[in-house]
């Protein structure tokens, strides 16, 4: 489904990937875990063409993205084209990134008048679907200033789904929340899971990772460096980086 | 001589002070809508992709806030029809040169307000559109300018006090306006105080409308329902935030 190789970025001097190779299968759920600095929300974001990268292919359904053919030679494929991609790859931020001057309603709406040019109408009943399915519909006049972090985050996973895209990315979705709130988000990205949305989720949520993770990765000061099931990835790390990254989070062998 | 209410209360209801606040503030506010929206299109521009655009309007805030306002007046209404003679007409009025140059003059300073509200905007707002897949002129319209806006009333409203009482330098192209008219009554009369004080009332009462304008547009710009139903006295307290309750 989604597919990246040889992704290379960096900001100004500092290499942040340095040739990065991934593939997510339809319906898989990768989690990419990893230090920080170590690149994974860069990477996410080059995903999810947020970023230019600087080197590298990337791939949605086979299609290449961000270049296209023009008699015969490669070039920077147009604004619409790329604006209709990003539309396709839902991304749901650490910080939510909600929209404070509209409701929740609104929030969830604005992607489907905008981009997808639906009638009001026919919008807000679509959004009041979703966030209904979050577990959200009573609260759909407030706005985000209202709402607690678990419900913001909430309102902004239904605000990415509800364009229906093919790919759905969290970046660390629930490392800006309070402790409490955390498992009514995971409980809503794990129910996506189950659903068979394809999903690339970097997290610090270790036992969230290895229970509805489909493969593991880990990334270290840009690279990947270990891929493995779950249970391989948690139980015999091989890589020393993944070792001494599950060493530091108290993590190793445990759940 | 001590104050005369009664020549005061003539003065404040003479059809002649009227009408001189009427010219006031129909300058300011058609001067200041202007500047709004043209302030708007420059501050844009200055974050435009391409460098020429970006020079032309940099240009701009800097050309028109240089050049003091009584200048950029005189300019308009005395050496524009010099060089384009096509202005010599009858339509081309003192209103009509005041309006032009304060016109352009205020957008400046709008330019360099709407900017500066556009960079307190937090960056994953115009991040959070992109990744829904919008393009620039709907996440504009959408999500940049409704924030901007409420960022920027205040500065706006002070830039508009200002602007109105800007409108008096229209006086050296003799524009009948409010102190105009106060001059040449109190040439008249010599009754200094109560013109004086009759012109004081009229700027009072614009100014204060306009604060009451003011705090309705800024009730509306509040995205909250309770900030929004509050009175006065209730938006005293402090309020608790619901993230901090639950």
């Amino acid at each position: 489904m989604l597919a990246a190789s040889g992704v290379r970025k960096s900001y100004g001097r500092d290499e942040v990937l340095r040739g990065v190779d991934i593939e997510v299968a339809r319906g898989e759920v990768k989690v990419i875990l990893g230090a920080s600095g170590s690149g994974k929300s860069t990477l996410l974001r080059c995903l999810a063409l947020l970023e230019p990268v600087d080197a590298g292919e990337l791939y949605l359904e086979g299609t290449r993205l961000g270049v296209k053919q023009k008699r015969g030679r490669l070039v920077p494929a147009p604004d619409r084209e790329l604006c209709r991609h990003r539309s396709e790859l839902g991304m749901v931020f650490q910080r939510f990134n909600l929209f404070p001057h509209l409701t929740a309603i609104e929030n969830a709406m604005v992607g489907l008048v905008e981009v997808r040019g639906l009638k009001r109408r026919d919008a807000r009943e679509q959004a009041l679907a979703l966030l209904d399915r979050v577990g959200l519909s009573a609260r759909a006049n407030a706005y985000p200033s209202e709402l607690s972090g678990g419900q913001q985050q909430r309102v902004a996973i239904a605000r990415a789904l509800v364009m229906h895209p093919k790919v759905m990315m969290f970046d660390e979705p629930t490392s800006a929340l309070d402790a409490e709130l955390v498992r009514e988000v995971l409980d809503v990205i794990e129910l996506l899971a189950d659903g068979g949305m394809t999903m690339v989720v970097v997290t610090h949520e270790l036992s969230f990772a290895r229970r509805v993770g489909d493969r593991v990765a880990m990334m270290d000061a840009g690279v990947l460096v270990e891929e493995a099931d779950p249970d391989s990835f948690f139980e015999s790390p091989q890589h020393k980086r993944s070792r001494s990254f599950l060493e530091a989070i108290g993590h190793l062998d445990t759940q | 001589m001590t104050f005369d209410l009664e020549i005061f209360w003539d003065a404040l209801t003479s059809q002649e002070f009227l009408d001189g606040a009427l010219i006031t503030v129909a300058l300011a506010v058609s001067a200041m809508a202007t500047a709004i929206v043209f302030g708007l299109v420059v501050a844009v521009a200055r974050g435009s992709e391409v460098a020429a655009v970006r020079w032309a309007a940099a240009t701009y805030t800097w050309f028109f806030r240089a050049v003091p306002t009584l200048l950029q007046i005189l300019f308009v209404w005395n050496a524009l029809p010099q060089l384009f003679p096509a202005l010599k007409e009858d339509w081309f009025t003192p209103f009509l040169a005041g309006y032009i140059a304060l016109a352009l003059n205020e957008a400046a300073y709008m330019a360099e307000i709407t900017r500066s509200g556009m960079l307190s905007i937090d960056p994953g707002q115009r991040l959070a559109a992109r990744a829904l897949g919008m393009r620039s002129w709907p996440t504009l319209r959408r999500i940049i300018i409704p924030q901007t806006i409420r960022v920027a009333i205040p500065p706006a409203a002070n830039e508009f006090i200002t602007l109105l009482k800007l409108t008096s330098l229209a006086s050296v192209i003799s524009l009948q306006e409010l102190l105009t008219v106060t001059g040449q009554q109190v040439s008249l009369t010599f009754r200094f105080a109560e013109l004086y004080a009759a012109a004081t009332v009229y700027y009072l009462v614009i100014v204060s409308a306009l604060m009451i304008l003011q705090s309705r547009l800024e009730r509306r710009y509040a995205w909250s329902s309770r900030e929004r139903s509050g009175s006065i006295l209730s938006r005293s307290r402090p309020r608790l935030r619901a993230s901090e309750v639950r």
